[in-house]
């Protein structure tokens, strides 16, 4: 099983993964870390991803929706420029914006705002709780040095400066990770995936 | 003499017109919570097809959404309609994103625990601690009737939201997430909708690039520390009110991503991720932003990124991110 494993991972299988190696897969958590360890979605930013060939893949992705869920079969791990390039394509897809300015992402003044404490709920607060100006100010000066040392920065522009695919692929990795634990029925919950699918159109 | 009298009267009046606006009010907001509740069950029992449109600032989408059972499991997929290709199909466990012009699948876990996607997990109490709840007008969506529900936040740390629920099944036909001032974040409106417990739904994933190379994308589940508090290294002092922690996770360190936690907030309608992992000091994420309804808010403290995500106000994703607190080291001398 082990050795299966790595030959999936090292792209040496020389054959489709085995039905059992999934059902381990499944229900083995050690090998299932491992394989973690292996494709975690930094791949994506080392441009090491793996490549799996589409044979079929409408069928083997409804198979692996009922009864492997999440369960997946790569190849060989991905080199040069060639996969490089694919990558860079396939980054900016799955991380679902591929630049934070241009897929309708708002720059906010991160000034601290007062109006909130004036609103009546508020007011109702008990005093143990820290209000958000308290809290917010000790914030300013963390980033304006650590992002913005310029004088009289447009604080706006801080994202725009943190636009580096390696920060928008983590920014976009939290968005997408996020619509996952949106409450159904809550605030965006009803279709939480709509948003997220949204992201993608501005590419 | 008299007055004594009469006041008593006086009190007894207005105690009972209180008493009855209050019931009132309870009543309605019982009714409207009622719907919300019929909308849960609707929204993941039926078996429905329909095409909608989603505005979010400037955007505006057109998706296609098909829900159902499988074998007896929950289905989803979601289809844009315009631009690239993109779809989503879930099931109880896992979320496939296929970007067919990429040639691109990214698969991940879903948090499986059912109590937390059960809608309205919170008590009415609690719920109208923070929001108001209310019957609105009847209305027309995609051809049929619809009930409005209105739920108001008590502050302006949340969105408010208007529901268009169908009259019939409950199913929300139109949503609109409202700021403060009452504009609309963003709005969802289906044109077309069909019900129908028989209707053989398509869970085929698009396969024109058959023979192409598609790349696949694993994103490895997180490990629940729920209910560990010695695995928490960090902790949220003076939290929005009603917000608290529904979900604790980590993931494992890959290179080059150090370990991340992952705290889920919610206060039974809104829901903000934390993530804290290790800072990279050349690329700190200090500020905030917004995409839509989802608000984003990044600090550094004591080494570690914090950064907020949810569909909240900024300025509340800017409170949680400066609640975050660094434990003290537990066993050292």
């Amino acid at each position: 099983m082990s050795e299966e494993l790595s030959a999936l991972v090292d792209g040496e299988l020389a054959s489709a993964p085995s039905r059992l190696l999934f059902d381990r897969l499944r229900s083995d958590e050690a090998l299932r870390a491992r394989w973690a360890r292996y494709h975690e979605i930094g791949d994506l930013i080392r441009n090491e991803a793996p490549e799996l060939p589409l044979l079929g893949l409408a069928e083997r992705v409804r198979e692996r929706l009922q009864d492997e869920p999440a369960i997946l079969s790569p190849q060989r791990p991905a080199a040069g420029l060639p996969h490089r390039l694919r990558w860079g394509q396939v980054a900016a897809g799955l991380a679902l914006a591929a630049s934070v300015a241009g897929v309708s992402v708002y720059l906010t003044d991160l000034q601290p705002s007062t109006t909130q404490a004036d609103s009546p709920r508020m007011a109702q607060t008990p005093t143990t709780i820290p209000t958000p100006t308290q809290n917010i100010a000790p914030l300013m000066p963390v980033a304006q040095t650590a992002i913005n040392p310029e004088p009289t920065p447009s604080l706006g522009n801080r994202w725009k400066r943190i636009s580096q695919p390696r920060m928008e692929s983590k920014l976009n990795r939290y968005l997408a990770d996020h619509s996952e634990y949106a409450t159904p029925g809550g605030m965006v919950g009803l279709i939480p995936y709509a948003t997220l699918v949204s992201y993608d159109a501005g590419r | 003499m008299t007055r004594v009298v009469d006041h008593p009267m006086s009190l007894r009046w207005q105690t009972l017109a209180w008493l009855l606006l209050g019931c009132s009010l309870t009543a309605q907001a019982n009714e409207a919570l009622g719907w919300l509740e019929r909308m849960s069950h609707a929204v993941r029992d039926l078996n429905y097809e329909g095409v909608f449109v989603y505005l979010h600032g400037d955007q505006l989408e057109s998706m296609r959404l098909l829900h159902g059972t499988a074998d007896g499991r929950e289905m989803e997929r979601l289809i844009s309609l315009n631009g690239p290709p993109r779809e989503v199909v879930r099931d109880q466990h896992s979320v496939l994103r296929v970007l067919p012009e990429q040639r691109a699948i990214s698969v991940g876990w879903r948090n499986a625990d059912p109590s937390y996607h059960a809608i309205l997990s919170r008590s009415p109490e609690e719920l109208t601690a923070n929001y108001e709840f209310a019957l609105g007008e009847r209305d027309r969506v995609a051809g049929r009737a619809v009930q409005v529900v209105v739920i108001t936040p008590r502050d302006q740390l949340r969105y408010g939201q208007r529901l268009f629920l169908d009259a019939e099944h409950a199913l929300p036909l139109k949503s609109e997430l409202l700021d403060s001032d009452g504009r609309a974040v963003s709005q969802l409106m289906f044109t077309q909708l069909r019900v129908d417990p028989q209707m053989n739904l398509d869970w085929e994933v698009e396969s024109e690039a058959e023979g192409a190379h598609y790349a696949w994308n694993y994103q490895p589940p997180a490990q629940s520390l729920d209910g560990d508090e010695d695995a928490c290294d960090w902790r949220f002092d003076g939290l929005p009110a009603g917000f608290r922690i529904t979900v604790h996770a980590r993931r494992n360190g890959t290179e080059p991503h150090p370990p991340q936690e992952h705290f889920v907030l919610s206060d039974g309608l809104a829901t903000l991720s934390v993530y804290i992992e290790e800072a990279d000091p050349a690329n700190p994420l200090a500020g905030g932003s917004r995409m839509g309804p989802m608000s984003v808010f990044g600090r550094v403290l004591a080494g570690h990124q914090i950064t907020v995500v949810g569909e909240v106000p900024e300025e509340t994703a800017r409170w949680v991110a400066s609640t975050v607190r660094r434990q003290e080291q537990r066993g050292a001398p």
